[in-house]
């Protein structure tokens, strides 16, 4: 067989392939509108989500209109819970890291804040100043 | 907009691929142009100005090039002066004047403001002037419509961070392209490596290398400084070569076909031949478009050797107007010309006993490149060469170094020499012999569920909204 033809079961995978992107790149972007996430789920990450901009009635307004869409789709796209969850259960499951900077996995199910240098403190590497004492 | 952006991925690219691919051939091209403006604007509207105005002139300059033979050295001239004016001016004026300042020359500052730099005009300005040049060296004929040329200077994909590509090598396919189920689905394949190699280990390498090169060198013992350079050096490769994986797989999916602007280059068993397998399109416009002008090797050994050093001093500073830039540039000139010297004044050609020099030389280089000042990179490679002041107790490579950031770099390393190129020859190999048994069939699935797996890994990634971010977007 030339390897140049290209046999039927390749044409169906390309084609398969093909197909499974478009719906990827499509269908976050529909469930946007069709399908918001539930509301709260935003607030559990203990933030307020970006709110939905404005339709511009200046020329600043309309420069400043993509920035503030974005950070409101950020927030909002469809499967965004899904696709967080599946990086936290790639994170903690395969690599036993915290998927957040602010968190810092223990033995025995235990977690540690890393606000304010707690883990410095732990670790002895921040040692007051003579001034502080 | 960036390709690993939530707007970019689930809105843009669906409804880009709907324009360029479901409308009649005829609105293709006028669609595509208007959805990269629409790219190239989003964030910062006013830079499509620049980009708009660079299109008009070369537009126009080509034009005047091909129909006044005797008078195009001046519309050559004014291209020169038109496209590293506008460079000049976006990107250079403000580290001039700072530069003027330091050394205790003031002038009336104009603009008053700090200029603010447009994405990406280092690519498009450098593909513009390859076009006129083109054009008058008589490699290219000057395209009639302003639209179709819009394009060529303004397509999405390659836009803001190359690959820089010639007019020649598309002007066909700005013409006519042919599209295919096959093709779409090699670009994304191609798409999805580039978005892992951005998001899951760019990305990655990115949190440590900035952590490290964040400290105080002072606190820098060995260990941690040469993680944080290998991250690094793991972070530019796969970030830039991973955009340029998405730049050539989006085009793919809209039926054009880019060259290659990597090839391996940390397997390189020479600085030459560093350069001759990183940022191919960069390299390669500095070698057609000045190194050959000015003489390249024809003029014997000292011009030669002068000619490098120039060009790399060119470079460096294209990457950035910054002097550690510069010094990165002269840095890497310095040893082309010194493998010259060793190899009698011809290209150095090296054993694998070259690859550890070779490598080392690149992350060596990277330091100088990522340092925030050249006191900084000097502290930093003193502590890489073990004369640091760090104790190894309150910073340590350990602080870094967890599963997923070995387990990242692993794969750096792995996914740094050319194993996929052989496997795809093998299985060419395997086909031509006629193998259509189960492993074929197991080898082929593996290319459909392999990008699916790496496009929802790197969406997963993306909507964490971890780390992000992007080291050749300021170019």
């Amino acid at each position: 067989m030339n390897a140049s033809t290209k046999s039927p079961f390749r044409s169906w995978c390309d084609r398969a392939l093909a197909l499974a992107f478009v719906l990827f790149c499509a269908v976050p972007g529909a469930l946007t509108w069709l399908q918001p996430p539930p509301s709260g789920s935003i607030e559990r990450e203990f933030r307020r989500p970006a709110p939905e901009p404005k339709a511009p009635q200046t020329l600043a307004e309309a420069e400043a209109w993509p920035t503030a869409f974005d950070a409101w789709f950020r927030d909002h796209f469809g499967l965004r819970p899904t696709w967080i969850r599946l990086n936290n259960r790639v994170s903690i499951e395969a690599f036993g890291v915290s998927p957040t900077n602010e968190i810092v996995l223990g033995p025995d199910a235990w977690m540690f804040t890393t606000r304010d240098r707690a883990v410095d403190v732990w670790r002895g590497a921040d040692p007051f100043s003579a001034e502080e004492l | 907009m960036q390709f690993s952006s939530p707007t970019f991925l689930f809105l843009f690219l669906p409804l880009a691929l709907a324009l360029g691919l479901a409308l009649p051939r005829a609105l293709r091209n006028v669609a595509l142009f208007v959805a990269s403006l629409v790219f190239y604007a989003w964030g910062e509207p006013w830079v499509v100005r620049v980009m708009l105005v660079s299109i008009l002139v070369n537009w126009a300059l080509a034009l005047w090039v091909e129909r006044d033979r005797e008078r195009s050295r001046l519309a050559i001239g004014v291209a020169l002066v038109f496209n590293l004016g506008l460079l000049g001016f976006y990107k250079y004026w403000n580290f001039l004047w700072d530069n003027l300042a330091a050394v205790g020359v003031s002038l009336e500052r104009f603009p008053a403001e700090p200029v603010q730099l447009p994405i990406g005009i280092s690519f498009f300005t450098f593909q513009a002037l390859s076009y006129v040049i083109d054009v008058r060296r008589g490699e290219g004929r000057a395209q009639r419509n302003p639209l179709d040329f819009g394009l060529y200077i303004a397509l999405f994909p390659q836009l803001i961070a190359g690959p820089i590509v010639r007019y020649r090598d598309v002007a066909a396919q700005i013409a006519e392209r042919t599209l295919s189920s096959e093709k779409f689905a090699s670009g994304v394949r191609r798409f999805a490596v580039g978005l892992a190699k951005k998001l899951l280990i760019a990305n990655t390498c990115a949190v440590a290398a900035k952590d490290i090169f964040g400290l105080d060198p002072a606190q820098l013992d060995a260990g941690t400084a040469w993680l944080g350079a290998l991250c690094y050096t793991a972070q530019i490769y796969f970030d830039f070569s991973g955009y340029s994986d998405m730049a050539i797989g989006l085009g793919r999916m809209l039926g054009f076909e880019f060259l290659e602007n990597f090839d391996y280059p940390y397997i390189a068993r020479s600085v030459t031949e560093f350069w001759r397998r990183w940022h191919l399109s960069l390299s390669t416009w500095f070698r057609d478009y000045l190194y050959i002008p000015l003489g390249g090797n024809r003029h014997g050994r000292a011009r030669t050797y002068f000619n490098l050093v120039l060009v790399f001093f060119l470079c460096g500073l294209w990457h950035g107007a910054a002097w550690n830039f510069v010094v990165w540039g002269l840095f890497h000139g310095a040893f082309l010309v010194l493998e010259r010297m060793a190899s009698g004044g011809k290209r150095a050609r090296s054993s694998w006993l070259g690859w550890p020099y070779a490598f080392v030389v690149a992350v060596v280089g990277w330091v100088f490149f990522n340092a925030k000042s050249l006191p900084h990179a000097l502290e930093f490679l003193r502590a890489m060469a073990g004369f640091g002041t760090g104790d190894g107790v309150a910073v340590h490579a350990g602080l870094y170094l967890d599963a997923l950031l070995a387990t990242t770099l692993a794969v750096a390393a792995v996914g740094s020499t050319p194993w996929v190129p052989a496997l795809a020859r093998w299985r060419e190999r395997r086909r031509a012999a006629g193998a259509e048994d189960g492993l074929e069939r197991g080898l082929e699935l593996a290319t459909v569920a392999l990008p699916l797996v790496m496009l929802c890994l790197s969406a997963a990634r993306l909507s964490a909204g971890t780390f992000n971010p992007f080291i050749y977007f300021r170019f």
